[in-house]
This record gives structure tokens, C-alpha cells and sequence, in this order.
């Protein structure tokens, strides 16, 4: 598909060597820095709930969160 | 991005309301029109529609200048409008932008979401979003700028530099770049969280506080850092100006540039002038000779025919002195020794004395002895070389000063040109760019070193981490958590961008290559080559580089280029081309036609009626052609779009 590579280059390095990362949330910030190359502070709000929403979620699974 | 339908009113030479539809979302529309009917309007209908800005071919222009003089002078009032709807990412947009002109124009942009209006900072966001305006150029563009491809082969030039981040910005490369930056920021806020977090705990209280300085002193140079780079880009934008006003001015330049090389000469010439002047003064004590010399040559010559003239009556004279007095001592006639009787002899007499008497020949004597007196001064003068010297001297002299002349008439000329133009202006704007392109320099120092402080900050902070891991030392699990992903994203991204942009030349290449094999008619071109910074160059059938090929053969590098950012690029769109083949022939011009479905899934080409066959074009794009339109003048300040070609 045209314009896909950059998503395969990144998914194939996640599977390769960061399997603990999920494809879903680093596809949600590729798509975010993409769309928002124009509006750099919310590109980085994105990034930062989109890691904020999935530690959450990480800690609740390692029952880890009190 | 595909568009669905644009509609336009008073926007520009379109009196009235004039919609252009889009039934398909793949395809080729055609829009034909003459110069001056408004095909490049029409691109900025799209450009303003998109981005709230009209471009000329050399910069911005002020929206007033694109109001329809018809519908003002009839309203009252100068107005446009235009209303693009589109869909992306399966969300159906309406974007109506709304011009008024006034003492303080009003701009208006109202986006509708799946018919649904936005707020203004909600449709501002969305338009961010879909239409990035800083890769609008490789969307709507203008054929005949399609030159500035070219400068990506010059890694030297600001132009190239900064087309090749634009390049590096469509093929998503900055996005990357961009998730690593915020990344880290992300990380440092965790960092400093977790120096917080852990400052109450009594075993890594010091590593605490290393932590936090150290998170500080990366938190100051990450604010210099942005200051640097914030200055990077305002002098980065001054000198694209000066640069494009610049370009404005290169006839300028080239005169300015000729008359300095004119002045130059004139210098030289007249340091030859002052050397030459200097030897004719050294010869100056001979100068009269070389004034009487022309005189001198004739002087002599009638001097030498008198002493001839005089030298033949001397001797005549002498030889009748001498016959009278051998007649006077009674000897026969001298020439033929005949007896004479004494009246014969008084009448040979008689007519010896009338030839020549003692005192003709003195007087005679004295008269050629001074002739030739005069004769040999003269012929001294004559004979001297130095007037010859003195001569040339004074030639040379006055051919450096015709050659001077000369010169001062070809600067004048130059200078006829140069009136209208602010010739200080221009230089100034010249050095002004010399300045900038040093600032700039210094500034990129500046930050690479701001960056190497900062890594330095990052790696004092891993060791930090290191130690508390060592320590055991555990803070909260969601900021472990997040911590871990975040690093894991971080290391994710970097490997991707490396690896990313190893492979992008070659792919850029590849599909550049593609479709300049399919436009191409020369045989001998087999591919394109890429360098460093998307560059391309034709390589033949031997393997060799192609050097010195023609304009038209550039305008299809472009082209392919072009197409080829598209196939790889993360952003898709449809592309309006406003008159593309303008250094190409018919062949060229046909397999361009021809490829175009493959640059784009939604391409509209506005084109003059003569530009191409259209028997031929329609048979090249098949079921491609969506749809032909044609610019139809109904005034100066009225066209119509309508459907099909005139």
C-alpha cells in the first residue's frame, strides 16, 4: 500500500526487538506525529496521554498499582 | 484527503458562483483555458480554500487583489468565497472561507465536520491536521516553478536545504524526528516526577537530588535550545525573502554584476592610461619633433628638388663661366673646335653670359650649399627614433582613451537598464543574505553543541537510574511503567528513523526511476539516479551519469520526482497541476499525460487548450478521464466553467 512504509518499518522493528510495546499504541502516536507535523504542542499531548493511558493500564495488569 | 466538490464565488475572473464536482475519488479532471482565463486562479481557489492564502508566482498576494472587480463595483463591496468539501479518514469536511475586504478585512473559515460546525480552534486544529500547509507545495503546484527541484542537486544552496526539509517533512521523516523530541520531553517530566517521588525516601534521597539537578540542568539547556532553534527559524524564514527577492532581482543582479566587471576593466584600463601618459611625459623634450614630423617628410622632399633644380642651374652657370672664358682667350668653339670670326664669336658670347654670369654661379653656390645644409638638418630630425616612439606613445595613449569611452558607454547602457530599480537595495539585500547565511551557520554550531549538553544531561540521568535499579529503590508503578514504555518508544523510534531513512533514498529512487521510464523517450536514459538530499541525475545505458541534458528533460526529473514523493509519502492527496509541460514537446508531453493517474489517486490538470493533444490525451488516460472542463471568457471580468471542452 502506498505511504505504508514508515508504519512497516516501525512495526517491524516492534516486532523484532520491543514486543513488550503494543503495535496499537505505537501506531496511535506514528498517526498522531503524522497528522499533527503542523500543531507540534498537540502532537506531544497525544504522545504523552497515549503513554499515560497505556502505563495505566500496563501497572493495573502487573497488579502492581495499589 | 479526496475532494468531493469546490465551488468558487467573485473569486478572481469567476463572476458569480461556479462549481467544479468531483464524481469519482480516482481519476484524472481535465481543466482547459487560455492565458489570462484564470487557471491559476483556480489553483489558488483550491490554495486559499485549503490554506487561506493566494500565491503569486513570486510571493504572497493580498487577498483584495482577488475580489471580481465586476461583482464590487455591482455590490459595493470586494468579496470571495469558496467552499471545499472533501473527505479524510472517512470524516466528510466542509471547509467555506469567506473574504470581505475593508479597512480591516474580515476573514472568515467555517468547518463542518460530518455536517456538523466546528468550533474556530476545533476547525483550526482539524485544518492543521488534514491540509499540513508546509507540504502544500508537492499538492498544488505551479509548473513553472517547477525549476526548484533542481537545487536539491546543490547541497550548498539555502534553497535546496530548504526543499530537502520539506522533502524529509512529506515522507514523514519529521514525524519521527519529532516523536523522538517528544519523547524526551516526556521522559524528563518523568524524571522529575520521579525524583520527587523518590526524595522522600531516605536511601535514595542523594540520588534524588543528582537526579533533580541533573533533570534542571537539562531542563535549562532544553530552553536555550529552543531559543536557538526558534532564532534558527525566524533568520531561516528572512533569509527564504531575501532570498526569493533576490531571485526577483537576478536581471538586476546579472547588470549589477556586469557593471562591475565594466568598472573593473575601466580600472585597469585606466591604470594603463596614467603608465602610458607617464612615458609620453618622459619623452616630452622631443615632443616637438613628434608634432613636426608629418611636416618634416614633405619639407625635406621639396628642399632636395630645389637643391636639385639649383644644383643643375649652378653647374650650367659654371659651364658657360668657363666657355666665355676660353672664347675670351680666342681659342675656336670649345664644343665643336670651329674657327670663329669676331662676329660670330661676340654672339656665342653674348648668349654664354645670358646662361650664367660669376655672380649667378656664387650666388648659385651659396643657394645649394645652403639647401643642403637645411636638406642634412632635416634629415637628422627625420631619422630620429624617438619620434617614432614618441608617436606610437601618443597612439597608445589615444586608443586607451577611445577604450575608456568605450567602456563608459557600455555602463551607461547597463545603468539605462538598472533605472526603476533601487541598485543600493539590491546590494544591500546581498549582503543581507551574506549576513544571514553566516548567522545561520554559527547558530547550527550552536545548537549541535546544545545538543551533545543535553545528551550529556540524558546519559548522567541513566546512570542515576542505573544506581536506584541497583538499589532497588521503587517509586509508583504507573510512573515505572511509564518510564518503560517511554524509553522503549524512545529506542523504537530511533532504530525506525535510521533504518527508515536508509531505505527511503533507494525507494524514492525506485519509483522515480518507475515513472520516468514510462515518460522518458529517450532510450538510451535507463534510470534515475539518487544522492544525498533527493537529488536525481539521468543514467544511461552505459552506466553513466547524463551531464548538460535539455530543460525539458529536467522538467520530467521533476515530475518523477514528484510522483515519486507521493508514492512514498504517508500523506496522500489529490494534486492540482497548473500547466506542467511547458518546456516538454508532444511526445513527452503525451507520456506525461499518460502517467499521471499513477502520481496521485485524484490529479486536476489545468491546462492551455494548446498545451496537448487532447484525441491523443483522452486515448492515454482511458477510463482514467473523470471528467473535462473548459474556461469559457464571457468578459475581461467574467469567466464560466463549463463542462467539456470549448
Amino acid at each position: 500500500m502506498r505511504g505504508e512504509r514508515l508504519f512497516q518499518t516501525v512495526e517491524e522493528i516492534r516486532r523484532s526487538r520491543f514486543t513488550d510495546l503494543d503495535p496499537e499504541l505505537v501506531a496511535e502516536i506514528l498517526s498522531s506525529q503524522i497528522q499533527m507535523q503542523e500543531d507540534r504542542a498537540e502532537a506531544q499531548r497525544r504522545t504523552e496521554r497515549a503513554i499515560a493511558t497505556w502505563a495505566s493500564t500496563d501497572a493495573i495488569a502487573s497488579g502492581k498499582k495499589s | 484527503m479526496k475532494y468531493r466538490k469546490l465551488t468558487i464565488e467573485n473569486f478572481g475572473p469567476y463572476y458569480g458562483a461556479h462549481v467544479l464536482p468531483f464524481g469519482r475519488e480516482r481519476g484524472v479532471w481535465l481543466v482547459y483555458g487560455d492565458n489570462g482565463r484564470g487557471k491559476t486562479t483556480l489553483l489558488n481557489a483550491f490554495r486559499y480554500a485549503l490554506y487561506g492564502k493566494i500565491l503569486g508566482r513570486r510571493a504572497e498576494r493580498r487577498p483584495e487583489e482577488l475580489a471580481n472587480t465586476r461583482h464590487a463595483s455591482e455590490m459595493g463591496r470586494s468579496e470571495f468565497k469558496t467552499i471545499l468539501e472533501f473527505e479524510h479518514d472517512g470524516v466528510e469536511y466542509r471547509v467555506t472561507r469567506h473574504f470581505l475586504a475593508g479597512r480591516n478585512p474580515d476573514h472568515r473559515m467555517v468547518v463542518e465536520q460530518n455536517g456538523t460546525p466546528l468550533s474556530d480552534s476545533e476547525a483550526a486544529k482539524v485544518m492543521l491536521a488534514v491540509a499540513p500547509e508546509s507540504i502544500s507545495q508537492f499538492f498544488l503546484f505551479d509548473g513553472e516553478l517547477l525549476r526548484q527541484y533542481e537545487d536539491l542537486r546543490d547541497p550548498n544552496i539555502d534553497s535546496g536545504r530548504r526543499m530537502r526539509d520539506e522533502v524529509d517533512r512529506l515522507l514523514g521523516v519529521h514525524a519521527v524526528e519529532n516523536a523522538i523530541q517528544d519523547l524526551k520531553e516526556i521522559r524528563a517530566g518523568i524524571n522529575r516526577d520521579t525524583a520527587r517521588v523518590l526524595a522522600a525516601n531516605a536511601r535514595a534521597r542523594n540520588l534524588a537530588v543528582a537526579m533533580q539537578e541533573a533533570n534542571d540542568k537539562r531542563g535549562a539547556l532544553v530552553v536555550a535550545l529552543s531559543e536557538l532553534k526558534s532564532k534558527y527559524r525566524t533568520h531561516s524564514a528572512r533569509l527564504a525573502e531575501v532570498e526569493e527577492a533576490l531571485a526577483q532581482d537576478q536581471r538586476a543582479r546579472d547588470t549589477l554584476a556586469r557593471i562591475d566587471v565594466l568598472k573593473q576593466k575601466r580600472t585597469g584600463l585606466e591604470v594603463k592610461l596614467q603608465s602610458a601618459l607617464e612615458e609620453l611625459q618622459e619623452m616630452s623634450p622631443s615632443a616637438w619633433k613628434a608634432a613636426i614630423l608629418p611636416a618634416l617628410g614633405s619639407r625635406l622632399h621639396e628642399i632636395k628638388e630645389q637643391t636639385q633644380v639649383m644644383d643643375e642651374r649652378r653647374i650650367a652657370a659654371m659651364v658657360a663661366r668657363r666657355t666665355e672664358q676660353q672664347l675670351q682667350a680666342g681659342i675656336d668653339c670649345p664644343v665643336c673646335e670651329t674657327p670663329l670670326d669676331n662676329t660670330r664669336r661676340e654672339e656665342v658670347l653674348r648668349r654664354v653670359r645670358a646662361a650664367g654670369t660669376v655672380a649667378d654661379v656664387e650666388r648659385l653656390d651659396r643657394v645649394v650649399s645652403f639647401l643642403r645644409k637645411q636638406a642634412e638638418t632635416l634629415e637628422q630630425l627625420n631619422d630620429t627614433g624617438a619620434a617614432h616612439i614618441l608617436a606610437e606613445r601618443e597612439k597608445a595613449v589615444r586608443r586607451l582613451g577611445l577604450e575608456i569611452s568605450d567602456v563608459d558607454d557600455s555602463i551607461s547602457e547597463q545603468e539605462e537598464d538598472l533605472r526603476g530599480i533601487d541598485e543600493s537595495e539590491v546590494r544591500r539585500r546581498g549582503r543581507e543574505r551574506d549576513d544571514l547565511t553566516m548567522l545561520l551557520s554559527g547558530l547550527e554550531q550552536n545548537i549541535a553543541q546544545s545538543e551533545i549538553d543535553i545528551q550529556q544531561q540524558d546519559n548522567a540521568i541513566t546512570r542515576i537510574k542505573d544506581e536506584l535499579l541497583r538499589l532497588n529503590v521503587t517509586t509508583d508503578p504507573v510512573l515505572e511503567s511509564k518510564d518503560r514504555i517511554s524509553g522503549e518508544l524512545l529506542a523504537l523510534f530511533s532504530a525506525a528513523l535510521a533504518r527508515y531513512q536508509d531505505e527511503l533514498l533507494t525507494r524514492v529512487e525506485d519509483e522515480a526511476s518507475q515513472v520516468f521510464m514510462s515518460v522518458r523517450a529517450e532510450d538510451e536514459y535507463r534510470r534515475l539516479k539518487i544522492r544525498e538530499g533527493y537529488g536525481l541525475s539521468i543514467v544511461d545505458e552505459a552506466g553513466s551519469e547524463v551531464l548538460g541534458h535539455s530543460a525539458g528533460y529536467e522538467h520530467l526529473i521533476a515530475l518523477s520526482l514528484i510522483a515519486a514523493l507521493q508514492r512514498c509519502s504517508p500523506v496522500q492527496g489529490p494534486i492540482v497541476m497548473d500547466s506542467p509541460f511547458g518546456r516538454l514537446d508532444e511526445t513527452h508531453t503525451r507520456n506525461v499525460v499518460a502517467a499521471l493517474p499513477r502520481i496521485a489517486e485524484q490529479v486536476v490538470l489545468l491546462a492551455f487548450n494548446t498545451e496537448f493533444d487532447r484525441d491523443s490525451a483522452v486515448e492515454a488516460l482511458g477510463d482514467s478521464l473523470v471528467a473535462e472542463f473548459s474556461l469559457e471568457r464571457v468578459s475581461a471580468r467574467h469567466t464560466k466553467i463549463v463542462t467539456g471542452r470549448l
